[in-house]
């Protein structure tokens, strides 16, 4: 079923005088609970991709389809409100809030959304994803009292504290050693089967792109390859698959 | 406690030197207004204490004039403008002293004279400095002996007696008698008399008065230091307040031919004193006599009517309430019955009663408050521009929030949690920065070298007076400066797209 589709994107951004075309005109279509990656160079745009995916950025021409709803008409508030409610994101530089510790920066996504979680539920869902990305130990700590790679499971374990369906992450293992990024890549997979999540990611490591299910190349703006489990993937979701397509 | 509030706490401590500047800025902003406010209120009540004890009571009334008429005058452009009085007195004094919250009220009159010897020989001494020469410059209260002792029961006499109805003759502080009489040369005591030249509306006059008591009082504070008590009908006399100074002078042309002599000289000429013959005799060079003088002079009631006190002239009627609370319900009550009544008389409280002194609290206020407002907005200008600093700083981490789903409610919550935090606990830090300050103060205990001072101070000494309305106040105004500081700030963060998390 998909739950995510790019239909002719094109992004355009105005650097000084001139405009450069990140994107020219991609489709693709991602299915629930795939483990993405979208590989290729520096400056072949996906990082742009990823972004108009997670809706902190709009495309200048074509559409997002996020769980079949076109997106780019949405106001600023409802954008906010479906970021929260059906996305996680997993930063290259974890991004984790640095005067709230462990415990509180995973239980800081619970805390913007309208819909509020019973105090107990709360507690008990924060302690076990705690635990799974192994920081029991470290829940009072501060961010600049962790490794990069703990900082990286704890930005892991608040991309999935609202029970997000899709998981965006740009670079994961960039700024992290090799050791500890296979880690955080073990467990970012061990996540993806136990819990059924959409992982997309926007890397260059080959590592995910070795363990990932489907796999979109780009080049220069394009996409040169769209692989899904050895076999070629179709630009569109089918209209069974997807209420936008 | 909210999210909001413990990230504002939190992110305070972690950014410690910007927080310091805008810290520092709004504690020093909330010393200077308690502080300033403290010794203001403290100046206000010093004065309100010293004028309704001393001089002014609770409720004044007093005639109406083009600008406003207080215990001291009226206060004019020119400054020369003449005191008016209560218009029909007797039926206004009854009325006032009728009134059931009443429990004294006195009449009386103001003006100034300058004490002086009769040879005027009163040239300065070699050891004699201005403050001895300037105390022979006297404010004149003359006043009812019959019931304005008891309106002012502050006065206490340290030698000789209060005035007594119907005694002529001048009270003298006594810590000036010694002054006094070094300027005219003599040493003065109780019973002597002095000449006092009187400066009014109708020209400059003299009367002597015979020095019967030295006061002192009991309440010190600010208020005119060089205030003698006179007898009311001397006093007129001495401010031309005299039956003839209301009528119309109008003079035949032969009286005033005079004054249309050409030749000054031949006024003073032989052939002008020749020319005088004793009245009553025919015969030229007869024998000049007392009789004859006086009909030379020709009628001289006119002058002797402009040397008799108009009995019934009052410049103003003091009163003292049961209950000073009452004050402006009583003010209210005298203008309304005025109004009914056609009586061209104004009643007010004691700041009206004490005029320039009062007004000069509500002048230092005012000039407190502007310059207040312009530290203020210097102030906002600084934390602004700080505040701007550090949200570019956290553009990252503003981004990383919009993208996991916090609004720009939640951003302007967040920032604004911040500032009145940081507002409030350094608004707090100046509070007690402004207790230890004033406690400070308060024990040194500056005293007032000079009459101006001691108004500012609102007595002898300085004092900080630091009121719980006036603190509320100020808290206010720090958190209102702190939420108008934040607003440019906070627009800027609230523009922060989400992309800017992926760019951090």
């Amino acid at each position: 079923m998909g739950i995510v589709e790019l239909e002719n994107v094109r992004k355009v951004y105005p650097l000084g005088k001139v405009q450069v075309e990140a994107v020219k005109g991609v489709s693709f279509c991602i299915e629930k609970g795939d483990f993405i990656s979208i590989a290729g160079p520096s400056g072949s745009g996906k990082t742009t991709i990823l972004n108009m995916v997670g809706l902190v950025d709009q495309p200048t021409d074509g559409e997002v389809f996020l769980d079949g709803k076109p997106t780019s008409k949405l106001k600023d508030a409802e954008l906010t409100r479906l970021r929260h409610e059906t996305l996680g994101f997993i930063f290259q530089s974890f991004n984790l809030i640095p005067v709230l510790n462990v415990w509180e920066n995973i239980e800081f996504p619970l805390l913007l959304g309208k819909t509020r979680v019973g105090k107990d539920e709360k507690k008990e869902w924060i302690d076990h994803l705690i635990e799974e990305v192994g920081l029991s130990d470290w829940r009072k700590h501060k961010p600049n009292e962790l490794s990069g790679g703990q900082r990286q499971r704890v930005a892991i374990a608040r991309a999935l504290v609202t029970r997000p369906q899709i998981v965006l992450a740009d670079e994961p293992t960039a700024n992290l050693d090799s050791a500890t990024g296979e880690q955080i890549l073990e467990l970012m997979k061990k996540i993806n089967r136990e819990l059924e999540t959409t992982f997309i990611f926007s890397t260059h490591d080959a590592r995910i792109v070795d363990i990932a299910d489907h796999i979109i190349r780009l080049r220069d703006g394009l996409v040169t390859e769209n692989v899904r489990r050895g076999e070629p993937a179709a630009a569109a979701c089918s209209s069974g698959e997807s209420a936008g397509a | 406690m909210p999210v909001t509030l413990r990230m504002a706490f939190r992110n305070l401590i972690e950014h410690k030197a910007k927080s310091l500047i805008v810290g520092v800025l709004l504690a020093l902003g909330m010393l200077i207004m308690v502080l300033g406010n403290a010794f203001l209120d403290a100046s206000k009540r010093g004065i309100e204490t010293s004028f309704t004890k001393n001089y002014t009571g609770d409720v004044i009334i007093t005639g109406v004039a083009d600008g406003p008429v207080s215990l001291f005058g009226v206060q004019s452009v020119g400054g020369m403008e003449e005191t008016p009085t209560v218009p029909e007195y007797e039926k206004v004094f009854a009325h006032a002293s009728g009134l059931p919250e009443t429990r004294f009220s006195s009449g009386m009159a103001t003006g100034f004279g300058l004490l002086t010897n009769e040879a005027g020989d009163e040239a300065p001494a070699d050891d004699e400095d201005e403050e001895d020469r300037m105390s022979a410059f006297v404010m004149l209260f003359g006043v009812d002996a019959a019931n304005y002792w008891e309106l002012f029961n502050t006065i206490e006499i340290e030698e000789g007696s209060f005035l007594k109805p119907g005694q002529a003759g001048i009270m003298l502080a006594s810590d000036r008698m010694e002054k006094i009489g070094k300027h005219l040369k003599r040493e003065l005591k109780v019973g002597d008399e002095v000449l006092v030249q009187g400066m009014g509306g109708s020209g400059i006059r003299l009367r002597s008065a015979k020095i019967v008591g030295t006061f002192k009082r009991v309440s010190d504070g600010a208020g005119p230091e060089q205030l003698s008590y006179i007898d009311i009908d001397t006093l007129r006399v001495l401010t031309g307040m005299t039956v003839g100074a209301a009528e119309d002078i109008s003079l035949s042309d032969d009286q005033t031919a005079m004054l249309a002599v050409d030749d000054l000289d031949s006024l003073f000429s032989d052939d002008a004193f020749g020319a005088i013959d004793a009245p009553g005799s025919s015969e030229p060079g007869a024998a000049l006599t007392e009789a004859g003088i006086g009909s030379l002079l020709g009628d001289t009631s006119a002058r002797e009517r402009l040397n008799a006190a108009d009995t019934g002239a009052w410049h103003s009627i003091l009163m003292r309430l049961d209950d000073p609370a009452h004050a402006k319900a009583v003010v209210a009550s005298l203008n309304a019955w005025f109004a009914q009544e056609g009586i061209a008389a104004q009643a007010g409280d004691w700041q009206k009663a004490a005029g320039p002194y009062a007004q000069s609290v509500d002048v230092l206020r005012i000039v407190f408050t502007v310059a207040i407002v312009i530290l203020a907005v210097v102030a906002i200008i600084i934390i602004m521009n700080t505040l701007v600093v550090s949200i570019i700083e956290r553009t990252g981490e503003i981004g990383t929030m919009r993208a996991l789903g916090g609004g720009r409610g939640f951003v302007r919550r967040l920032f604004a949690a911040e500032t009145i935090t940081l507002s409030v606990v350094f608004g707090l830090v100046g509070i007690i920065l402004s207790f230890i300050g004033s406690a400070v103060i308060n024990a040194i205990g500056f005293e007032a070298s000079n009459e101006f001072l001691q108004i500012l101070f609102g007595g002898k000494v300085l004092r900080a007076i630091i009121d719980p309305l006036s603190l509320v106040g100020s808290l206010a105004v720090i958190v209102a400066v702190g939420f108008v500081a934040s607003l440019y700030p906070v627009s800027v963060a609230l523009r922060i797209q989400p992309v800017r998390a992926m760019q951090s």
